[in-house]
């Protein structure tokens, strides 16, 4: 009887070894799509249970406060020393985000902006700005913050709504905290732009003393006459995959940076930027956009400028009503619908079954 | 023949494959990113520059001693995962290139949504060509009739745009 090799057994020969890759390699192919559909199934319905936590938020703070959270102040009183450690104008600079912070359990968080008692206060040195809040990332993206100079900024993945700039009767907001209220053929950015759930907290002329303030209306129940459940709060904003980290501050990320707690501004809020047809509109239309779909407006040095709503998903991103129901909508739905459903008030009467 | 022991290779292959499957890694550090805009010297200085501003409602410092004592009392967290000794500050006033101190343009006016000022700039440079550094984190060798220009802010600056 042939003695066994007890050499030979234990090792393997090249083509045996190869055959084993090859069936590997089969296996991986055949289990890969149903793993990666698994994997992104999971990750939208985070996305969902986090968007349907801050809708949560949203109406525990109107029962808080019998109003919705403001979208913020102008962008410059992220800046501004006397804002740091309070909002100090009468109106809250900081973005809804800042505002949500107690209503999803963020509560040490809220509390770091009036710093330590020390030098440390406001978003910037007390780190408040740099702590990742996961409620306020969509998981299907990562490595979402931008590093700015020596400062390290979180950024977030969803948005309140804005008027599309292509309405007849639109104008810029002001971002500085040095002017009134931008107007329009005797129309404010109050009435024009600020038309959905989150509505900028108001303007401030520091110019003058005392300062000068505007206070926007803000919103409660009764003020969304289109009803809560067809009108909504917050959204999957745009950001194209190659730039969820934003190491660039030129041209200016104004888009992204400051971050979550940036006031009444594009980093968080965002607009369906409709086209209507007969109209001399003279912006380009902001369609909703998947993160790895080519941009039509990009600055030199590749960056995107955002300013709609999309999201990682294919072709899906979700959106929770002021109600606090969340829905996915089709990345391919009609703007114009859209850009309805974000206005609290114009009186159309359409709701998110008619996506 | 090829010898090839499943003890060795299989742990390897099969976190391999695992790795693909779950998808692990892809995560940025942020600390690793801010460190990687703040390479050198130039880069810190300009950066502080804007941080300056940024504390100073948008006014840049007005002299020397107001930016050292500035950095001086920034959070030495911060000050280290951008490569600088909170106990060493007048370090970073030096070119690495040259070893020649930094001439800084002082008391310019930034913004809330980016500058793109010359403030620090190289004294002797290197090989004919001297580095400026821009408050929108970017540097650049000159040559000196721009050099001349940029520090006597002749040469126009982009305003920051947006819609």
């Amino acid at each position: 009887m042939p003695r066994l090799d007890k050499t030979r057994s234990a090792a393997f020969t090249l083509i045996e070894l190869l055959v084993v890759v090859a069936i590997i390699g089969v296996l991986v192919a055949l289990l890969l799509p149903a793993v990666q559909s698994a994997r992104e199934a999971a990750r939208r319905s985070e996305c969902i249970n986090g968007l349907r936590q801050l809708g949560i938020g949203a109406l525990n703070f109107e029962s808080s406060q019998g109003v919705f959270p403001t979208a913020g102040g102008p962008v410059a009183l992220f800046t501004n020393p006397n804002e740091q450690a309070r909002a100090s104008y009468g109106i809250e600079g900081a973005s809804w985000m800042y505002q949500l912070l107690p209503f999803i359990e963020q509560g040490n968080l809220y509390a770091l902006r009036s710093g330590n008692g020390g030098s440390a206060v406001g978003f910037v040195d007390t780190g408040l700005s740099e702590n990742r809040v996961p409620v306020f990332n969509c998981p299907a993206r990562s490595g979402r913050f931008a590093t700015i100079g020596t400062e390290v900024y979180a950024l977030g993945d969803y948005a309140g709504v804005l008027a599309s700039w292509n309405d007849g009767r639109w104008t810029q907001f002001e971002y500085r905290d040095t002017a009134p209220p931008l107007k329009r053929n005797g129309m404010s950015e109050e009435e024009v732009v600020w038309t959905g759930i989150l509505v900028k907290g108001g303007q401030v002329d520091k110019r003058h003393d005392p300062p000068r303030v505007w206070e926007f209306a803000k919103v409660d129940f009764a003020a969304i006459e289109d009803g809560a459940s067809n009108t909504i709060l917050l959204a999957e904003k745009a950001a194209e995959s190659k730039n969820w980290t934003v190491t660039r501050a030129s041209p200016w990320p104004y888009w992204e940076v400051y971050g979550y707690y940036t006031g009444a501004d594009w980093p968080v809020m965002r607009m369906f930027g409709a086209r209507i047809l007969g109209e001399a509109s003279p912006n380009r239309e902001v369609g909703v956009l998947g993160d790895d779909e080519v941009r039509a407006h990009v600055a030199p040095g590749g960056t995107s400028h955002e300013f709609g709503f999309g999201s990682a998903h294919p072709g899906v991103f979700n959106a929770v009503f002021g109600d606090g129901s969340v829905h996915v909508l089709s990345n391919s739905a009609d703007l114009l619908i859209l850009d309805q459903l974000g206005k609290r008030a114009d009186g159309s009467l359409l709701g998110p079954e008619q996506l | 023949m090829f010898n090839c022991s499943f003890s060795s290779m299989g742990p390897r292959a099969a976190c391999a494959v695992l790795g693909v499957l779950i998808g692990c890694g892809g995560e940025v550090d942020p600390d690793a990113a801010i460190a990687k805009v703040n390479e050198t010297n130039i880069q810190r200085l300009s950066n502080l520059y804007f941080a300056y501003q940024m504390k100073h409602d948008w006014r840049g410092p007005n002299e020397e001693a107001a930016f050292k004592d500035f950095i001086r009392h920034y959070a030495p967290r911060k000050l280290e995962r951008i490569g600088i000794d909170p106990d060493a500050i007048d370090a970073i006033f030096v070119s690495e290139r040259d070893g020649q101190p930094f001439q800084i343009r002082y008391s310019v006016v930034g913004s809330p949504m980016g500058s793109s000022e010359p403030v620090v700039f190289e004294k002797a440079g290197v090989g004919g060509k001297r580095m400026v550094g821009f408050l929108n984190m970017e540097q650049r060798e000159v040559d000196g009739r721009e050099y001349n220009d940029l520090w006597e802010g002749k040469t126009p600056v982009g305003q920051s745009t947006r819609d």
